[in-house]
């Protein structure tokens, strides 16, 4: 994970609300509450491949990331990442709706047996 | 299709549900007129990028013609030094999405980059759809539809 060549962190998942929500492409509805949007970034940046952040910064009282990532063919189920476990790899295209496809199918296999399964596949992809 | 803005987050409801900003009813996105001849577009709802003004201001334009006067937006401004952001939702065939919208201008100031992430997943690919049946018979369609792509 880096930006500019440098490591990159992602500061605001160590700072979220209790009530937080997540939502994205790759979500049917959003997702509610720091353990299960910890859970479900996590699990997405098991699926990255080579993530790479082209922008960061503040807008008002937001902050927005523009990254690329790859997410390989026949990606195995991430594992449920503990919150402390330092990040290993990401990935994530939310640009394109054939590899968006494929990360929806990965992420819900990983959902399966999860709460996050409903948040991330109402049918299947 | 929307709901009121204090309703949000206090049962995890969609902010793409949220109603838009009432001073932004009159926003006009002026990037749209400044297109450089070699602008990129692409967006959840597309694969690859589409280069060119006329194919990005073709997909811009049959974009709200999708959303109709469904458009509603919660935030517009600059982002860094050459970027501009939006934030909006809208319509598709009475599925809500929503939208975050990056535009990055070159040093002329024209619009270099048009980078869009809709939500949530099923009207993306309604979105997808809609859009792929609207090219059909253009050189645009390859960027919406592929072989065993369904709604």
């Amino acid at each position: 994970m880096t930006y500019l060549g440098g490591p990159y962190y992602l500061w605001w998942l160590d700072n979220l609300a209790d009530d937080v929500t997540g939502d994205g492409a790759a979500f049917q509805s959003p997702a509610q509450g720091a353990e299960a949007v910890r859970a479900i970034v996590l699990a997405a940046r098991e699926l990255y491949k080579h993530q790479e952040f082209s922008f960061i910064g503040d807008y008002d009282d937001r902050f927005l990331e523009e990254y690329t990532c790859q997410i390989p063919a026949n990606q195995p189920a991430p594992s449920l990442s503990s919150p402390a476990t330092p990040p290993r790899r990401l990935s994530r295209s939310w640009s394109t709706t054939g590899r968006a496809a494929r990360y929806y199918s990965s992420l819900a296999q990983w959902a399966r047996s999860s709460p996050a399964l409903l948040l991330l596949k109402s049918s299947s992809p | 299709m929307s709901v009121k803005n204090d309703a949000l987050a206090q049962d995890g409801t969609p902010r793409y549900l949220a109603s838009g900003d009432p001073a932004l009813a009159n926003y006009y996105p002026a990037w749209l007129d400044n297109l450089a001849d070699d602008v990129t577009i692409e967006g959840s709802m597309l694969d690859g990028a589409a280069q060119g003004a006329e194919a990005a201001q073709a997909i811009v334009v049959g974009i709200r013609t999708v959303y109709g006067d469904s458009q509603e937006f919660h935030f517009v401004g600059p982002i860094g030094d050459d970027g501009w952001l939006e934030d909006y939702i809208a319509g598709v065939s009475g599925k809500p999405i929503g939208c975050i919208n990056l535009v990055t201008r070159n040093a002329a100031g024209q619009t270099q980059h048009i980078v869009a992430s809709y939500r949530p997943r099923s009207s993306v690919l309604l979105f997808a759809h809609l859009l792929g049946e609207k090219f059909a018979g253009t050189p645009l369609a390859k960027y919406f539809i592929s072989e065993g792509d369904t709604a």
